[in-house]
């Protein structure tokens, strides 16, 4: 069953065949906990999400509209469960502890150029500054990789507005790490 | 196009239609200030995209896995098997549908002619020649139609037969 194609688990899954949804949990795991992880910053959380995400796609089964990629829908419930949260007071104690915490691990990489791994860290750290929906197209649109059409389809946005909360995402995060970003041409600011 | 528009529309480069692009594309040509800033800002965007590609660690996939899965809500297979089988009633090719619509017109016609017959009226279900015994005005209308339709189906049917005789 492992190899089926994703309509055909999803078929499976809708029967109420709990080894088929577990096939889909297995391929989407990475990619939703990622996508968690970018907003959140923190891995407890981001597993909640992931969890919660799955439990709301079994519960919903029977509405899942083929013609949308499952990959999107599970972009869709998970982006809303993550602003759900960054809403929440008591994300936004969190996020102030993290902010704290992170202050202290990047004192030290101000003039070099970041690995992948550090370089993540920063540039999430830097998203939870912004607007929730300037955030999430952030996310969605550059740390993802998704297409316009994807992601009107996941925010449930007009393409004017992904593209405007895009636009002021890109000034501030452009502008928050014009100091790490340092090549021997570039070192101007 | 003047430069500040052509900051915005540097911004959001990637987004732009190819007409937008070429608009750029030559107000790039022509702005040195304009061509520098277009440089930096792509080297910035490319530290993003550079991301992309990084995927947070679970530290037990497996494991991580297992719980979502218990955490699930339980549903029974079997009731969806149920299920199933309900709406598949529904999605008859026209051939069952003409079978079962066939044996329920033969239910109807002849159901009633064993029950009439029956020696204890008090063993009788409460349903005879297909209408149910309360009688009011609609069902009365309706049993008249339907002794119609059972002469005239009777009539084909003793026309078969005899046409099945006759080619014997
Ligand atoms: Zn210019």
């Amino acid at each position: 069953m492992h190899e089926l194609p994703e309509t055909e688990l999803i078929q499976k899954a809708q029967q109420g065949h709990p080894l088929a949804f577990r096939y889909l949990v297995e391929r989407h795991q990475k990619m939703t906990y990622t996508l968690a992880y970018r907003f959140l910053n923190n891995a407890d959380d981001a597993k909640d999400i992931v969890q919660e995400a799955f439990i709301r796609i079994w519960k919903n089964l029977d509405q899942y509209k083929p013609e949308v990629k499952f990959s999107t829908w599970l972009y869709k419930i998970t982006t809303n469960l993550c602003l759900d949260r960054i809403k929440s007071k008591h994300h936004q104690q969190q996020k102030n502890q993290v902010s704290e915490d992170f202050k202290i691990a990047s004192s030290t990489t101000p003039e070099k150029i970041l690995e992948q791994e550090e370089l993540a860290a920063f540039v999430h750290h830097a998203a939870q500054t912004l607007t929730p929906k300037q955030q999430a197209v952030f996310i969605l649109s550059d740390l993802q990789g998704l297409s316009m059409n994807e992601i009107e389809e996941s925010l449930g946005m007009s393409k004017g507005n992904i593209k405007s909360n895009l636009y002021y995402a890109r000034l501030a995060m452009q502008e928050k790490i014009k100091n790490i970003f340092f090549t021997p041409s570039t070192i101007t600011s | 196009m003047n430069c500040k528009k052509a900051e915005q529309h540097i911004i959001l480069y990637s987004e732009l239609s190819i007409a937008e692009k070429t608009q750029v594309d030559i107000h790039l040509e022509n702005c040195v200030a304009c061509q520098r800033m277009f440089t930096t800002l792509q080297q910035r965007q490319s530290i993003f995209n550079n991301i992309q590609s990084w995927n947070a660690a679970i530290k037990d996939p497996v494991a991580f896995t297992d719980q979502i899965m218990e955490a699930l809500p339980k549903k029974s297979v079997q009731a969806e098997k149920k299920r199933n089988t309900f709406s598949a009633l529904f999605n008859w090719t026209p051939l069952q549908t003409g079978l079962v619509a066939c044996s329920l017109i033969l239910f109807f016609t002849f159901g009633g002619e064993f029950s009439r017959h029956a020696p204890n009226p008090q063993l009788q279900p409460p349903i005879k020649n297909g209408i149910v015994l309360s009688i009011n005005l609609q069902d009365l209308i309706q049993a008249k139609r339907e002794r119609a339709a059972r002469i005239s189906l009777a009539d084909i049917i003793r026309k078969n037969q005899s046409l099945a005789l006759s080619k014997k």
